[in-house]
């Protein structure tokens, strides 16, 4: 794990890749240039960044519901602790589920497992869920079906002063 | 249902999986699909134009980059679900924010450049909504993350 302070000395360089290519030849000397530095250098940089964790993945962000993924939901479920590497190890593999989280969990929500998952419908959906649940054996999960969006876009870094 | 033509649906999956880190990424897909760079560049214009691809760039491992964030869940009346999601969509640091079925009826993630910041803006929030219940809920562990889509 790094010390935080690194990346404070990167931020101009963080903010600037955060905004994405433009698309055209070249276009990481646009944003080498905008940094002072060149196309080399900064190529550098972001394959450190991808070797550091910092970078999970640098390419296309699709969105999925424009590539016949209509359908998502969020699915809570409870998982006993000693469980969720078994859990892990079902998910894995399915091409529906996209993220996979253990999140904190309270005495009057004990749901700690989220999920979240894409199908071409709502029945899709279902049917996975439905996997899932009887793979590993576990019945108690709460359907977080989406009824409207009403936010969903990349992180402002300059709005959080970073 | 949009369909792809085999270039396209190549295409999108290349540049999700095997982005080429390089000068000239587009010729060297040029390249590797058979097709004239022109060619490339205008398919991604007309891919990121029809909403299909939103960007090319890097996805950040946010905690990584020294912040933090968490979902939150609140539980809204009915009557009061649109003034609450304005309120919480004009936050820098809610990326996502959704009505969703169930007894938690907005669901939200939101990050800061610290702990406090998180916490106090949190706070804010709350305080504007007044919601008759709420979650925060933050990430213990990372399970799976795959954010591209085979085609």
């Amino acid at each position: 794990m790094h010390a935080k302070s690194n990346y404070e000395a990167d931020n101009r360089i963080i903010r600037c890749l955060h905004r994405g290519l433009t698309i055209e030849s070249r276009p990481f000397l646009t944003l080498a240039q905008e940094l002072g530095t060149t196309e080399d250098k900064l190529l550098e940089i972001v394959r450190s960044l991808i070797d550091e964790g910092v970078i999970r993945r640098y390419g296309a962000i699709v969105r999925h519901d424009q590539v016949g993924y209509s359908s998502n939901v969020l699915v809570a479920w409870k998982i006993p602790e000693e469980r969720i590497d078994e859990f892990t190890a079902v998910i894995q593999d399915l091409a529906e589920v996209s993220h996979g989280y253990e999140r904190m969990s309270y005495p009057e929500w004990t749901y700690n497992v989220y999920t979240m998952i894409h199908g071409h419908s709502r029945d899709e959906c279902l049917a996975v869920v439905g996997r899932i649940s009887s793979a590993i054996k576990i019945k108690e999960y709460a359907l977080l079906f989406t009824k409207r969006e009403f936010k969903k876009r990349k992180l402002n870094l300059e709005g959080l002063e970073i | 249902m949009k369909t792809f033509d085999a270039i396209d649906s190549r295409l999108i999956n290349l540049l999700q999986y095997e982005f080429p880190l390089e000068k000239e990424p587009f010729k060297e897909l040029a390249t590797r699909l058979d097709t004239p760079e022109d060619q490339i560049l205008a398919r991604i214009r007309k891919l990121k134009a029809d909403g299909v691809i939103r960007e090319i760039g890097p996805i950040f491992n946010s905690k990584m980059l020294g912040l933090a964030s968490t979902l939150v869940a609140l539980r809204v009346p009915e009557e009061a679900v649109d003034r609450a999601a304005q309120i919480i969509n004009s936050y820098a640091g809610v990326t996502h924010n959704y009505e969703r079925e169930g007894e938690y009826n907005i669901w939200f993630t939101l990050a800061a450049a610290s702990d406090e910041g998180l916490a106090s803006t949190l706070e804010e929030i709350r305080g504007r909504i007044h919601p008759l219940g709420s979650l925060v809920v933050p990430v213990k562990r990372v399970l799976k993350l795959k954010t591209n889509f085979t085609i």
